[in-house]
């Protein structure tokens, strides 16, 4: 198995958590670990690792602000986010949006961090079923604000059934 | 579970009959390799816009997925499944879920971050097309006030600062405070030596 280069940003004790799930020595190293987005950036501007645990945190915002200059500054490296229980989801749908290729709850980081490395590092995404749906609307939204002529389109089965599920969501 | 056996054409006559019933879950059997009946999905959407409908095909390809889901469908998988295993896709896509294997869902993911970077110039640009007044709101919502505060803050009355902000979102193609905040973040200067991020010469290829 290759070596899977990791830079950690989070808060330090989930930080600690992360060292911790992740084996000292072997396929996953750990080569950084820092805290908010700015020093991700920094970090993964120097290091290029092949993925960035990156700690999606509220209110501050810069994470998500850091994204597109991480990939601009290291397209090789692969984004988890870590989130909470209380992430909006708009949220996580932006850092997504912005080329994060899955996000991880910490509840979960026992059972699946490992997993989620591994898996993200192989190319696959790593998000639950239920986020697919809410992926492929905001795909087929893009799409459709992409094509349409100003003044817009009448209104179509789809567009209905976005909007309506839009507002169940609200 | 019925499993209506359909023709392909969208005109078909026996397919509308059974749309008239609408279905809340259709399996739509798709047997010609290589041919993805999307045409069908957008007739069977006008048709019964209710239905959702779970694509086989003999060979399943990601990319036939993702053009399957973007028309419409809700799922998609090979007619060769075990029963079980169409079973739950039918469950899951009557709850509301998107039925696809994994390799399609990283795909999706791509096509999401492509789409994004496809569209809308850069904040800063877009930030120009508001009023001097919007944008001492945007301030005020970036740093995390409520209507109320703001309304207190500007003098104006709550509804106002609503209707501002609605003209906010639209101009700035938005939808919420939150996503708000995070165009202002980036319009602030977060990286912007290396000019606007939706020029990026990303390789959206997966890598092997």
């Amino acid at each position: 198995m290759t070596r899977i280069t990791v830079i950690l940003a989070a808060e330090p004790r989930d930080r600690a958590l992360c060292r911790s799930l992740l084996p000292p020595a072997g396929a996953i190293e750990v080569v950084a670990d820092v805290e908010g987005g700015e020093a991700a950036l920094a970090a993964v501007a120097r290091l290029r690792p092949q993925m960035l645990l990156l700690d999606l945190q509220r209110p501050r915002l810069d994470a998500l602000a850091a994204l597109p200059q991480i990939r601009l500054q290291s397209p090789r490296t692969r984004v988890i986010l870590l989130t909470s229980r209380r992430t909006p989801t708009a949220l996580i749908l932006e850092g997504l949006r912005r080329g994060a290729r899955g996000y991880l709850d910490r509840a979960a980081f026992r059972s699946f961090l490992l997993k989620a490395v591994r898996a993200v590092d192989a190319g696959e995404a790593w998000v639950p079923r239920q986020m697919v749906s809410r992926i492929l609307d905001q795909i087929v939204r893009l799409s459709a604000a992409e094509a349409r002529p100003r003044g817009g389109a009448g209104v179509t089965p789809r567009t209905l059934r976005t909007q309506r599920r839009g507002q169940e969501r609200t | 579970m019925r499993r209506p056996d359909l023709m392909i054409a969208s005109a078909d006559p026996a397919l509308r009959k059974r749309l008239a019933e609408t279905p809340p879950v259709l399996l739509l059997d798709l047997p010609l390799p290589g041919y993805t009946g999307l045409e069908s999905l957008q007739a069977i959407q006008t048709l019964s816009p209710t239905t959702r409908t779970i694509v086989l095909v003999a060979r399943p390809e990601d990319s036939d997925a993702v053009l399957a889901l973007k028309q419409g469908a809700r799922g998609y998988c090979s007619r060769q499944s075990e029963p079980a295993l169409l079973r739950r896709a039918v469950q899951q896509v009557r709850d509301g879920e998107i039925w696809v294997g994994r390799s399609v869902t990283t795909q999706l993911l791509e096509e999401l971050t492509a789409a994004s970077t496809r569209r809308a110039p850069g904040p800063p640009r877009r930030l120009g097309r508001l009023t001097q007044r919007e944008r001492e709101l945007v301030a005020l919502v970036a740093a995390g006030a409520s209507n109320k505060e703001i309304a207190d803050r500007l003098s104006i009355a709550e509804r106002t600062v609503k209707a501002h902000l609605t003209s906010i979102f639209r101009k700035l193609g938005v939808s919420s405070r939150l996503h708000l905040a995070v165009y202002t973040l980036e319009a602030e200067g977060f990286g912007q030596e290396k000019g606007p991020t939706d020029q990026s010469p990303i390789d959206r290829r997966p890598r092997s």
